[in-house]
């Protein structure tokens, strides 16, 4: 799951990369609000960590801009202001969360994977298809009763395909949830992780749809 | 709330009952006395008229005896101090009432005369008439002991309801003035009863119009007092946030190397969490000298520094900074010179001035400090950077707390030039920052009024 984090600080804006990537998100880090807005119109994100005092253009203009564009983005605002008038003026501009500073990882996460959830359309914490059951936040995957070791790529990419499943991913969004920015893409990653997928699970879970990408099907 | 007045204070309402009332007794005695004296001369008057008058009858009933002549005495209130003599050619003892004395009256022998009679020394005024054939002379009296006794008496009547009515009146002054200041009364109580938060100005429409100019300065006052309380408030939140970024990239990065098994990455964190742990601590230093800075007073601690030295102290002191980020600190040499000034925060100007020019320095640049005499006698304090500079419409911008450029990449808070901006206030000088087009860098002058020089050897 690809997030962006929007923070100027440099010291804080590379823990929440480290953080965040360590619990499984494919964190993408950007220090201005036009740097932000630039990123989340070209590129897919499953969620957005926004911090208000940012330079050039500020967090809730951002957040106005990109609710006035239409994008149903969720946003998690995260921030050193905690009044409840910042919090009631940063959830109106159209954030979906709110945090202070300072934060704990554990909870930012689960925050995250929250709303990522929600805006996927789903309300229970664990994903389930048949048997197979991804638990989000611990990272566990079961199948048919038994516990399934995935890498984290391989996790990632079941992650994606279950949060849209009856969606079909082309190859362009699914490589986009799996590598942050600068990283070589292999030119047939996709299709070996695929492959490893079905044979830890099930040979027909995940079907191929030429020339587009894949999809699970409800 | 009761409190104490000050020794030297006073009631305006005690002063004016008291100066109210002192003007009206003075004016009421006055009054009085010259009514009393009126009415005494009056009832002299009527008494004397009422002596002729009873001396007229006498004379008409001369022959009868005396108790008959009494009877036909006109009957007043006053009458029984009166009495009378009937002498015949003014030498025979005629008739005479009994109250009167046996011998003459008076010698006087016509019209009101005073008389003293033998008899137990009493005063009498005296009436004397003669018939009309000059044949009987007759003679009424009235003792003056009755007489003032009846006048006085008249008199009190008089001055009695006069007391009456003074009281009275002091009375009505009191409630009236107690009435006419009862809203200086009210204003103190609604200004006692207010909460320190409560600063909005009071509304004069219905306050009088004496009061007002008291009332507008107050109102102005507590504007200012709002105003500087929201610039503290503003910057306590200010402050606050930007203490918490820090903070929470401590913790982040804490809760990383918690996590992390990898032995490299946790020595990274940990060197970040230092490096973020010294931004908390710079940021906590500039917040207390700002703290300290904003109560400090132009003028106290001032004394004779030579600029010259502080700057040599201060570029001592940058060195290592400026040597880990490749910067040359170069101090523009110069005969000594001399300021009035508090060295502790000249030397922190100082430091903030280089430490900002380094920290915006490419990397193999050089910092150029100055410090030179100006032809006014003022002095001229300079550090020039071959860093980005800054734009001309931020300049004003960057001197408010916590504003720190656009896409500026160096950690900070913003608060170096708010400090800078301070001392050179504190002491009377002007800080000064320009971007010369076409050429790199920015330069920051402070420059010292000539009265802030000391003047160590005066000119003679």
């Amino acid at each position: 799951m690809r997030l962006l984090i929007v923070e100027d600080d440099r010291l804080l804006g590379e823990a929440l990369r480290t953080g965040l990537s360590q619990a499984g998100f494919q964190a993408e880090w950007v220090q201005d609000g036009e740097q932000a807005w630039a990123a989340l119109r070209n590129e897919p994100f499953a969620a957005a960590v926004l911090d208000l005092g940012l330079p050039r253009l500020g967090g809730l203009e951002l957040l106005r801009r990109l609710r006035g564009d239409g994008s149903p983005l969720p946003v998690l605002v995260l921030t050193a202001r905690d009044t409840a008038r910042d919090t009631v003026t940063g959830l109106d501009a159209g954030a979906d969360d709110y945090m202070t500073k300072p934060f704990d990882f554990g909870e930012l996460a689960a925050r995250l994977r929250a709303l990522i959830r929600r805006a996927a359309g789903n309300a229970a914490p664990l994903l389930t298809h048949g048997t197979l059951t991804l638990d989000p936040a611990s990272r566990a995957v079961t199948f048919g009763g038994n516990s399934v070791e995935l890498s984290q790529r391989e996790f990632t990419l079941l992650h994606e395909l279950l949060l849209n499943a009856g969606k079909a991913m082309t190859r362009t969004q699914l490589e986009s949830s799996l590598y942050a920015w600068g990283e070589e893409v292999e030119s047939n990653a996709l299709e070996v992780h695929i492959h490893h997928l079905r044979r830890k699970l099930a040979p027909d879970l995940i079907r191929t749809l030429r020339g587009v990408g894949y999809m699970i099907p409800k | 709330m009761n409190s104490i007045p000050a020794p030297s204070s006073y009631s305006l309402r005690n002063r004016l009952v008291a100066g109210t009332l002192l003007i009206v007794a003075v004016i009421w005695a006055g009054v009085s006395y010259t009514a009393w004296r009126e009415a005494l001369n009056e009832s002299d008057q009527i008494f004397d008229a009422h002596l002729a008058q009873s001396a007229d009858i006498i004379v008409g009933l001369v022959g009868n005896e005396p108790d008959e002549i009494a009877s036909h005495l006109p009957t007043q209130r006053y009458q029984r101090a009166l009495v009378f003599q009937v002498w015949a050619n003014g030498e025979t003892l005629l008739a005479r009432s009994s109250a009167a004395p046996a011998k003459r009256l008076t010698t006087v022998d016509n019209g009101f005369s005073d008389s003293e009679s033998g008899d137990g020394g009493r005063q009498w005024r005296v009436f004397s008439a003669w018939d009309a054939e000059h044949k009987y002379l007759v003679q009424v009296a009235e003792s003056n002991e009755a007489r003032r006794a009846v006048s006085h008496e008249l008199a009190e009547h008089l001055l009695y309801p006069f007391a009456v009515a003074l009281l009275l009146l002091a009375i009505a002054l009191v409630l009236t003035i107690r009435a006419g200041l009862a809203p200086l009364l009210a204003l103190a109580q609604g200004i006692g009863q207010r909460s320190p938060d409560r600063l909005d100005a009071i509304a004069l429409n219905d306050t009088p119009r004496e009061l007002q100019p008291v009332l507008e300065q107050l109102n102005r006052l507590m504007m200012r007092v709002q105003m500087s309380l929201d610039t503290e408030r503003r910057f306590t939140a200010d402050a606050a946030h930007e203490l918490r970024t820090p903070l929470a990239a401590i913790r982040a990065h804490a809760q990383i190397a918690l996590q992390s098994r990898n032995d490299s990455e946790r020595l990274r964190t940990l060197q970040l969490i230092v490096e973020a742990s010294d931004h908390a601590t710079r940021l906590t230093e500039q917040l207390l000298m700002l703290a300290r800075l904003d109560s400090e007073t132009p003028g106290k601690d001032f004394v004779d520094c030579d600029l010259q030295q502080l700057t040599v102290d201060a570029i001592a002191q940058t060195t290592p900074f400026a040597f880990d980020r490749s910067v040359e600190l170069v101090l523009t040499e110069g005969a000594p010179i001399h300021l009035c000034g508090n060295p502790t925060l000249l030397t922190v100007m100082l430091r903030n001035l280089i430490d900002n020019a380094v920290r915006y320095s490419p990397r193999d640049s050089t910092v150029i400090v100055s410090a030179t005499l100006l032809p006014d006698c003022g002095t001229k304090l300079e550090v020039r950077d071959q860093g980005p500079g800054i734009p001309a419409a931020e300049q004003q911008n960057v001197l408010n707390r916590f504003t720190r450029l656009d896409g500026s990449t160096q950690s900070g808070a913003g608060l170096g030039l708010s400090i800078v901006a301070r001392v050179a206030e504190i002491h009377q000088a002007t800080l000064q920052l320009e971007t010369h087009a076409g050429q790199p860098g920015l330069c920051a002058s402070v420059t010292f009024p000539a009265s802030m020089a000391a003047n160590r050897n005066p000119t003679t």
